[in-house]
Order: C-alpha cells, then sequence, then structure tokens
C-alpha cells in the first residue's frame, strides 16, 4: 500500500482527470489508507486466521462436550447468541487485524453453539438451519470485519444447502447453484458499478466474492456425491443453461481485450467455447470451474483463480471415473478434447502470439 | 491516475461522488488483465489441457488391458508416444514452455510404459518397484527441464515411492516412515533452495511454498503421532530434533527471505504439536478448553508478529 506521500499524489492526479465534478474527501482517503496500512493482511495471515479460529472452535466444543456441557439446550443457545453478539459488534469497535483469529472462533462457535442448542432443545434440523440463515444474515448486514463477512456468508450458503440435503430435495441444489452462479458473475462483472454504490458495498465486496466462490465451488463438490448425484442428475442442465450466456459474455469480454474484431476469428472462439459448454452440458461442476477461472482471471483475481484450479481438475477427474463406461471408450472421450485443444492451440496460436514470445 | 491498486479505487469510491464509469475504466486499463496477459494465459490454457487430456486418454489406453494387442504391438505404441514427443521436444521450434509441457505429459506416459511392461511381463513387482522404475526413468528430464510442474510430479513420485515401500516391502514404524519422509523433502528442498541461490535457475515462490507447505504437513503429522503414541524411542527422538533443527532453520530462512507464508506455516505447525504436547502431557477435559485458548491467543500472536514483519518489510522498501 502506498504512504501518505503517495495517496496524496493519486488523489491530485485523479482530481487533475476527472475535474470539477469529482467532489473527493482526501483527509478521510489519507485516514483510511494510514488505518489499513496499519493492518495490511496478507493471503497467509487470512488462512492462519482461519484455520486457527476453527481449530479453536473445535477443541472447545470437544472441551463442551467433555464436560457434559452439551446437556442445556437453553444455556447453549444463550452462549451462542452471546458470542455471535459480542464477535460482530466488538469487530465494529476493535478495527484491528490482530483480533481477527479471536472474532473468528468467537463467531464459528456462536453459529456451532446456536445450532447445537436448538437441537438439544428438540427442535426440528428445518428450523435450526433456518434460524442459522436468519443469524448469518445478520452477521452479514451487521459486520464491518471482512473475514466475519466470509464466515457469515459461508454459514449462510452452507445452511442453505443443509436444508436442500437434509430434506432430500436433490434437485434443488442445481438451482441453489444456478442463483449462486448468477449472482457471482454479475458481482466479478459488475465490480466498477457495486463499489460506488455505498461505502457498504466496498466492505463487503471482497469477502462477498470469495465466500461466493467457496459457496459454489462447494456446491459442485456436493453434485459429486454419490447420492445427490444419482437422485439430482437429470436436473444438471438447469445450471448449464445459466452458464451459456455468461460463458459467451466471458468471451465477448476477453475478445474485446485482446481486440480480436474479424468475424472469422470471434467465430473461432465462440466455436470452442460451444464445444466446451455442450461437451459439459450435463456436467455444470466442470463448466461452472471453468467459468469462475474465466472470471476470476478476467478481474485479474488470483486468490480465485488458484482456489478453483485444483477443484477443475478434481470435477474433470471425477466425472470420468462416474462414467459407466470401459476403460477404452473414456481413454477416447479424453483423446478426442485432447486432440481438440491442441488443435485449437495450433489453430489460435499465430493470431494469439501476436509478435510475442510466451 | 498513479498506479492504484484495487485497495486504493475501493478507498477513494467510499470517500468520493467518484462516477460509476469513470470506476469501471481506471479497473480495466489498471487493474483487470490486458491483452499480452491474456493471449499467453489461452495458449497455456488450450495446450495444457490438450496435452493433459490426451495423455490421460493414452494411459487410459493401456489401463484397458488389450488381449487382442500383441506385446510389440503395445511396446510399439507406448513407446512410439514417447520418442515422438522427445523428438518435438529436441527438434521442432515450438515455443520454450510448450517444449515443457510436452516434457512433462511424456515423463507421465514413462509411468504408462511401466504399467505396460508389468502388465505383459507379469512381473509381479511390486507398487513400490513399478514407482521407483518411474521416477529412476524421468530423473533425467526433471533435471534438464528446468520446469517446476515436472519437478512437482518427481517430487510427487519420489514420495510415493517411499510410501509403497514402507506399507509393503520395509517393515518400518509409522515413526520411521515420516523421519524417512521428512528427511527426504528437507533434502529436496534444500536442493532447490541451492541451485536457486547459486546457480542460473530460477525456483519459483509458488514451488517453494507448495514444497515447504508439503514438508511441514509431514513433520507436523509425524510429531503428533509420535506425541500421542506414548511411546519415547530413538526414532521418535530422531523425528522431534530433526523436525525442531529443519525448524530452525525454516524459520530463519523465512526471516531471511521475508516469507509470511513461511513463518506462518512453521508457527502454526509448532502451534498444532504444542496443543497436541499439552493433550497428551494432562489428558483432562479441562485441558481441552486450555488448548483452545492457547490456540486461539498464540494465532493471535503469531499474526501479530507477521503484522510486525510486514510493516518492517514496508519500512525497507
Amino acid at each position: 500500500m502506498k504512504n501518505e506521500i503517495a495517496v496524496r499524489e493519486m488523489v491530485e492526479l485523479l482530481k487533475q482527470e476527472q475535474g470539477e465534478g469529482l467532489q473527493i474527501n482526501e483527509e478521510e482517503i489519507v485516514k483510511e489508507h494510514t488505518r489499513k496500512n496499519a493492518n495490511k493482511s496478507t493471503l497467509t495471515i487470512k488462512i492462519v486466521s482461519i484455520v486457527g479460529g476453527q481449530f479453536a472452535c473445535g477443541q472447545f466444543i470437544s472441551f463442551l462436550y467433555l464436560f457434559g456441557l452439551m446437556k442445556s439446550g437453553g444455556a447453549l443457545m444463550g452462549i451462542g447468541i452471546a458470542l455471535i453478539v459480542a464477535s460482530l459488534f466488538a469487530s465494529r469497535i476493535l478495527q484491528k487485524l490482530v483480533f481477527d483469529t479471536i472474532a473468528i472462533f468467537a463467531l464459528s462457535t456462536g453459529f456451532f453453539l446456536l445450532a447445537l442448542g436448538m437441537y438439544e432443545s428438540k427442535f426440528s434440523e428445518n428450523e435450526i438451519c433456518c434460524w442459522l440463515v436468519v443469524a448469518s444474515a445478520a452477521g452479514l448486514l451487521i459486520s464491518k470485519n471482512a473475514m466475519l463477512i466470509f464466515i457469515s456468508l459461508m454459514t449462510f450458503s452452507q445452511s442453505i444447502l443443509a436444508l436442500i440435503l437434509l430434506n432430500r430435495f436433490h434437485e434443488l441444489i442445481h438451482l441453489f447453484i444456478t442463483v449462486n452462479v448468477i449472482v457471482l458473475a454479475y458481482w466479478m462483472l459488475n465490480e466498477g458499478a457495486i463499489i460506488t454504490w455505498g461505502k457498504r458495498f466496498c466492505e463487503l465486496y471482497d469477502p462477498v466474492r470469495i465466500g461466493l466462490i467457496f459457496s459454489l465451488v462447494s456446491a459442485f463438490a456436493f453434485t459429486t456425491v454419490q447420492s445427490v448425484h444419482d437422485t439430482a442428475d437429470r436436473f444438471a442442465w438447469i445450471p448449464s443453461v445459466a452458464m451459456i450466456p455468461i460463458l459467451l459474455y466471458v468471451v465477448k469480454c476477453i475478445l474485446d481485450v485482446i481486440n480480436v474484431t474479424l468475424p472469422k476469428e470471434k467465430a473461432i472462439a465462440y466455436v470452442i467455447a460451444s464445444l466446451i459448454l455442450a461437451a459439459t452440458f450435463f456436467a455444470p461442476c466442470i463448466s461452472g470451474a471453468l467459468v469462475i477461472i474465466l472470471l476470476c482471471f478476467l478481474v485479474n483475481y488470483r486468490t480465485g483463480f488458484v482456489i478453483v484450479v485444483p477443484a477443475l481438475i478434481y470435477f474433470v477427474c471425477h466425472y470420468y471415473y462416474d462414467l459407466n463406461l470401459t476403460l477404452l471408450t473414456k481413454s477416447i472421450l479424453m483423446l478426442v478434447p485432447g486432440v481438440l485443444f491442441i488443435f485449437f492451440y495450433l489453430l489460435t496460436n499465430k493470431k494469439l502470439q501476436h509478435n510475442e514470445e510466451i | 491516475m498513479l498506479n492504484p491498486q484495487r485497495e486504493d479505487i475501493q478507498i477513494i469510491c467510499k470517500h468520493s461522488n467518484w462516477s460509476k464509469n469513470e470506476v469501471s475504466k481506471t479497473l480495466k486499463t489498471a487493474i483487470y488483465n490486458d491483452a499480452p496477459a491474456w493471449r499467453k494465459f489461452l495458449q497455456l490454457l488450450l495446450i495444457t489441457l490438450g496435452i493433459a487430456f490426451t495423455v490421460a486418454g493414452i494411459v487410459f489406453f493401456f489401463a484397458y488391458n488389450w488381449e487382442n494387442l500383441g506385446k510389440v504391438g503395445k511396446f510399439a505404441i507406448v513407446e512410439g508416444c514417447i520418442v515422438a514427443i522427445t523428438v518435438a521436444v529436441l527438434f521442432s521450434r515450438l515455443a520454450l514452455i510448450v517444449k515443457k509441457i510436452l516434457l512433462t505429459g511424456a515423463a507421465i506416459i514413462v509411468g504408462a510404459m511401466f504399467a505396460v511392461f508389468g502388465q505383459v511381463y507379469y512381473t509381479g513387482a511390486n507398487t513400490c518397484d513399478f514407482f521407483l522404475a518411474w521416477t529412476v526413468f524421468i530423473s533425467l528430464w526433471a533435471i534438464v527441464s528446468n520446469f517446476p510442474p515436472l519437478w512437482l510430479v518427481y517430487v510427487a513420485l519420489i514420495n510415493t515411492t517411499i510410501c509403497f515401500y514402507a506399507q509393503q516391502v520395509a517393515p518400518w514404524s509409522r515413526d520411521f516412515t515420516f523421519l524417512l519422509l521428512l528427511l527426504v523433502n528437507v533434502a529436496c528442498f534444500l536442493f532447490f533452495m541451492l541451485i536457486s541461490t547459486f546457480g542460473s535457475i530460477t525456483v519459483p515462490r509458488w514451488f517453494r511454498n507448495v514444497l515447504g507447505l508439503w514438508t511441514a504437513g509431514i513433520a507436523t503429522i509425524g510429531v503428533n503421532g509420535a506425541i500421542l503414541d506414548k511411546h519415547l524411542d530413538v526414532t521418535a527422538i530422531s523425528i522431534y530434533v530433526f523436525t525442531a533443527v529443519a525448524y530452525i532453520a525454516g524459520a530463519l530462512y523465512g526471516f531471511r527471505q521475508k516469507s509470511g507464508f513461511f513463518l506462518g506455516s512453521i508457527s502454526f505447525s509448532v502451534i498444532l504439536m504444542i496443543a497436541s504436547l499439552l493433550v497428551r502431557i494432562l489428558p483432562s477435559v479441562e485441558m481441552m478448553s486450555f488448548v483452545s485458548l492457547f490456540v486461539v491467543l498464540s494465532v493471535t500472536l503469531v499474526i501479530a508478529q507477521l503484522i510486525n514483519l510486514q510493516k518492517s518489510i514496508r519500512h525497507e522498501k
């Protein structure tokens, strides 16, 4: 991040570029930069905070279980709600990176205890999931801390997935994926618009983006579970239908960036995209992972990219493993796209190289 | 605008009336990937997918265990593929990166060749023999390729060979297997660090981090297993001592390289080891709550130190 002088220079330059119409609070910008500089997070810090918080949560739950404190539903619910409220409000006051692990531990444990308390108090599984949806939505709306927004969003989406799976409405998982993929694509493709909607959206933007990616990948992973796959497979085309316009729009964006104008070249690009969509029409997790990869690369979001590449490899392996065909047929089904990709590489090589060494 | 980062744009948006269109334009020009990045990415994506699918297809082709295909035919196809790829790598005018990806594909097909060998001659060899042969015969390629993904395949094969050897041939204890894996992976790590320090080969940060994380994972599982096993023999002591030495060296390296990833991974691994030790010393219910508190506080402390390290790096800049 920049120091104060660089920030003031940047603001000055922006004022000159934008002219009179731009109203800008330079002092607030400098102040926020200073605060963010002091709390600059890295991916390592985020991962250590989340994993540490979750591990401590597991240990604490084990303690409660072994100590026999799991019996009183009311008390567990009370402690759970208290922890959720405390973590959310503390994170609004103590905006320090160093408290992240404690806040994550408190919020995760709070959600867990709320669910356990309700279970002990004989609430139904559906009621528990619904209340978790409400509690996590409140977390999403109230929290100012990116990590807590992420945890809340994950709890929100996993509770909805739990509702679908526990009630054996496996078909609905494809509706969930469809909505998730549309929201994610909108969120990533309209970054400029969303962060100008207001201060709150600037705070929400990053954690919601990573949360939506994790939520979508986890939903895709659920579709590979045998029982879900068997019952919901006939609706696998629903997310694929939603992905057609998204992938084609992303292809259009890519063609604009790399300045492809000739109709023949555009046609080749759309043919490749259509072939991929057609081949994976009944395996939306593959085309979905590919769409996320392209979206992440389009907006230069490396973390999302790195998360989804192993997921794509897993989904492709699982797809072939699951096919009820002989190894020979599987081999042909791998060789054909392999040869096609090499052919497309050779076909597009000259255009893409464009006097450039890769 | 003066080289803005994504965070700068978000902060300015919070405290100004910067228009939607102008923000989108700035994001496109300053943050999003440009045409050269896309060209490079698309070329790599297509050729990687092409070679990966083709090689997987070839491997599955032999896994089918053809009865009608004679042994000469089988060897002719698999070795023909290897020779064709090697010739293309040596004599074609393909881009260097494409040649490296092709060589990685050939390294995978070598595995298929040994599998065919076992299929045809019913060698009755152990799985570890198969992986050992595979590892040995791609060694030269792994060295000359100067391609981190192939190094990763090579290191994975070494680890797999050791695991299968321990499982099928040697009557080694679990602790000894982990000690050996730790020694081998630390040796690999040292080798790559040495060639990047003293040689002209660049070892990318992602490869260093993956290998470091894998080694720390082995050390964590090995030490935690030894602690919870409740016995103290030479192997257990060796794994403690070697892990301590490796971690001290790793932490010093992390400080020198200003690598938050290294310091964070090692610290978290040590926290898990201490947590296991606490449970082992006093396996009581109360200890679980203490461990929970210990993990939260120690992780918080580690994060505070990582933030300080980051600040010192920024000041140096």
